[in-house]
């Protein structure tokens, strides 16, 4: 008993620690301005104010941010998986490209994105694709193709190949094979890869402070703009950095068990 | 089977955008690395040869921050490591909502490295910050950022914090799937409990705890939302690390060409690294 006692206490401690910053933050930003530069930690009453101020900000469209990190996220999902799902078949079924095409893949993942940032400025900046939604839906699809395409391989490595050729003796096409076939049987691969892409589309920052300035910009960076803009109004901050952080947080209570089979598959493989 | 191109057709897509987006921009790096390309002689760069090689090759602060970056991977790897670790075998037993626990546990997980940085940075904050304010109610007045101990020190927490779940959940997910054997085998013999973690289940964790720390290494060495938003690379130059010496040199300072030859400097390093954590991988057959 004293066992069981001295166990739930090291895991709340744990888990306070892990959300504390989740939880200054909500605090803060239901905190009203005269509160914060006063130094009061815990506040006498709870305010929206600042979630006002953050949406209806002038020349700050804070909406406009939102749906673009909604558009981004979605759409460069979408590409991610139509791309990587061809490709991840290919080289599960038929062992396109062998050990060498699988090591240059996943060894993007490993680069750190800086390195390729500069050149695709400055390519971006030759062919109009600077602060385009396009532009960094492209880049997002490219930068989560490396984990889709693992996943999904030894997703359907485990699949049975026995349909498959059952199918094709029966005269069926490969495309056909591929579309009514493989492609729902590997339904729950892909919705945790989507789920993964989704997440990390979301909440990338590097490519989205280069490659966007204000037509296309992300949450997360105009978030990170009002840290600058606004110095010292650490209520707006943390109210904009709750707007942005929810959706995802939402989304993973929602799908959480995909998004663990997403993650373990990602790094182990049986 | 009859597949004629159709294997390769499947993968053109996929390859033609990575090449697209990762080979070619690291091909044109060198082109840009020995030219004199800054944001005013954009459109008619001047042929330096190697001379950005060797400003970025002798330049203190460049190898002061890949040092930086390599320390920061390898003190946070291991905390990271010991209390997933912890967590997960706290979590495997039987507790009254442990499906809520692990999800709270995983919450920082969906948190944008940029916004947890900002959340850091103002609970840090000497004014408004909670850290400072439970300090003071010890007695303790502390500012942090003020010094590189303090700053570094926020930047390692953070860390901490944002990427200690996904090493628990992997490691979680593991132990879930260890065979039941051993364990009953050792139970027979009447081994405790410190020698069943001792000699089965770390044995057995390894090739798993492994992968868990090339990933977050490598990983943490491409550090920069922390240090761009939390300390800006100071105090001084004190916690720049190499993401951010690429991304100032480059995007505020203006300076292309040498931006792109700390690229390329960097682009072989991590190669290396990576390699040595490839080589790994498929030896376990990983990948």
């Amino acid at each position: 008993m004293k066992r069981r006692i001295v166990i739930w206490f090291v895991i709340i401690i744990m888990m306070a620690i892990l959300l504390l910053p989740m939880f200054f933050i909500a605090l803060t930003s239901f905190k009203a301005y005269g509160e914060i530069v006063s130094g009061i930690m815990f506040p006498s009453q709870l305010t929206i104010e600042n979630y006002f101020n953050v949406l209806y900000a002038p020349g700050f469209r804070f909406v406009d941010f939102l749906l673009n990190s909604i558009i981004i996220s979605s759409l460069s999902t979408l590409g991610s998986i139509l791309v990587s799902f061809p490709a991840a078949y290919s080289m599960a079924r038929f062992k396109t490209g062998g050990g060498t095409l699988s090591s240059y893949i996943f060894s993007i993942r490993l680069l750190p994105p800086i390195i390729f940032a500069l050149p695709i400025f400055i390519l971006y900046q030759s062919i109009g694709l600077l602060d385009t939604h396009i532009g960094l839906i492209l880049t997002y699809i490219v930068f989560n193709l490396p984990l889709s395409i693992l996943v999904l391989k030894s997703f359907i490595e485990e699949l049975p190949s026995e349909i498959e050729e059952a199918a094709l003796i029966d005269g069926c096409s490969q495309l056909k094979i591929i579309a009514s076939i493989v492609f729902p049987l590997t339904m729950p691969g892909i919705a945790a890869v989507s789920i993964l892409n989704f997440l990390a589309s979301w909440n990338e920052y590097l490519f989205a402070l280069i490659l966007t300035f204000k037509k296309a910009a992300t949450v997360n960076v105009a978030a990170s703009l009002f840290v600058t803009a606004y110095a010292i109004r650490y209520g707006e901050i943390a109210a904009s950095v709750m707007i942005s952080m929810l959706p995802p947080i939402v989304f993973m209570f929602l799908v959480q068990r995909n998004l663990v089979r997403g993650l373990t598959l990602g790094a182990l493989r049986r | 089977m009859k597949l004629g191109k159709t294997k390769y057709i499947l993968v053109i897509p996929a390859l033609a955008l990575l090449l697209s987006l990762t080979l070619y921009p690291t091909l044109f790096a060198y082109f840009l690395a020995v030219h004199n390309v800054t944001v005013g002689t954009f459109r008619n760069p001047v042929f330096i040869g190697l001379e950005n090689f060797i400003k970025i090759a002798t330049r203190h602060d460049f190898w002061y921050s890949v040092g930086l970056t390599t320390l920061f991977a390898f003190v946070v790897t291991p905390i990271e490591l010991v209390i997933g670790l912890f967590i997960a075998l706290l979590l495997e037993r039987e507790l009254l909502g442990k499906r809520i626990i692990i999800t709270l546990i995983l919450t920082p997980l969906a948190v944008a490295p940029a916004l947890m940085a900002i959340m850091m940075k103002l609970m840090f904050n000497e004014f408004v910050g909670l850290i400072p304010y439970l300090l003071n109610i010890f007695g303790l007045r502390y500012s942090f950022f003020k010094d590189f101990t303090s700053s570094f020190l926020t930047l390692i927490i953070t860390d901490i914090v944002q990427w200690t779940p996904f090493v628990f959940i992997i490691i979680y997910s593991g132990l879930q799937s260890l065979p039941r054997e051993p364990y009953e085998a050792a139970k027979i013999d009447g081994a405790d409990g410190r020698n069943i973690f001792l000699y089965i289940t770390l044995p057995l964790l390894k090739p798993l705890i492994l992968i868990v720390a090339i990933l977050r290494l490598m990983d943490a060495f491409k550090i920069f939302e922390y240090v761009h938003i939390m300390t800006g690379g100071g105090p001084g130059f004190s916690t720049t690390t190499t993401s951010v010496m690429i991304y100032r040199t480059g995007f505020i300072y203006g300076d292309f060409g040498l931006a792109a030859a700390a690229t390329i400097f960097l682009f072989y390093i991590s190669i290396i690294g990576a390699t040595i954590g490839i080589r790994l991988l498929s030896k376990m057959r990983m990948i």
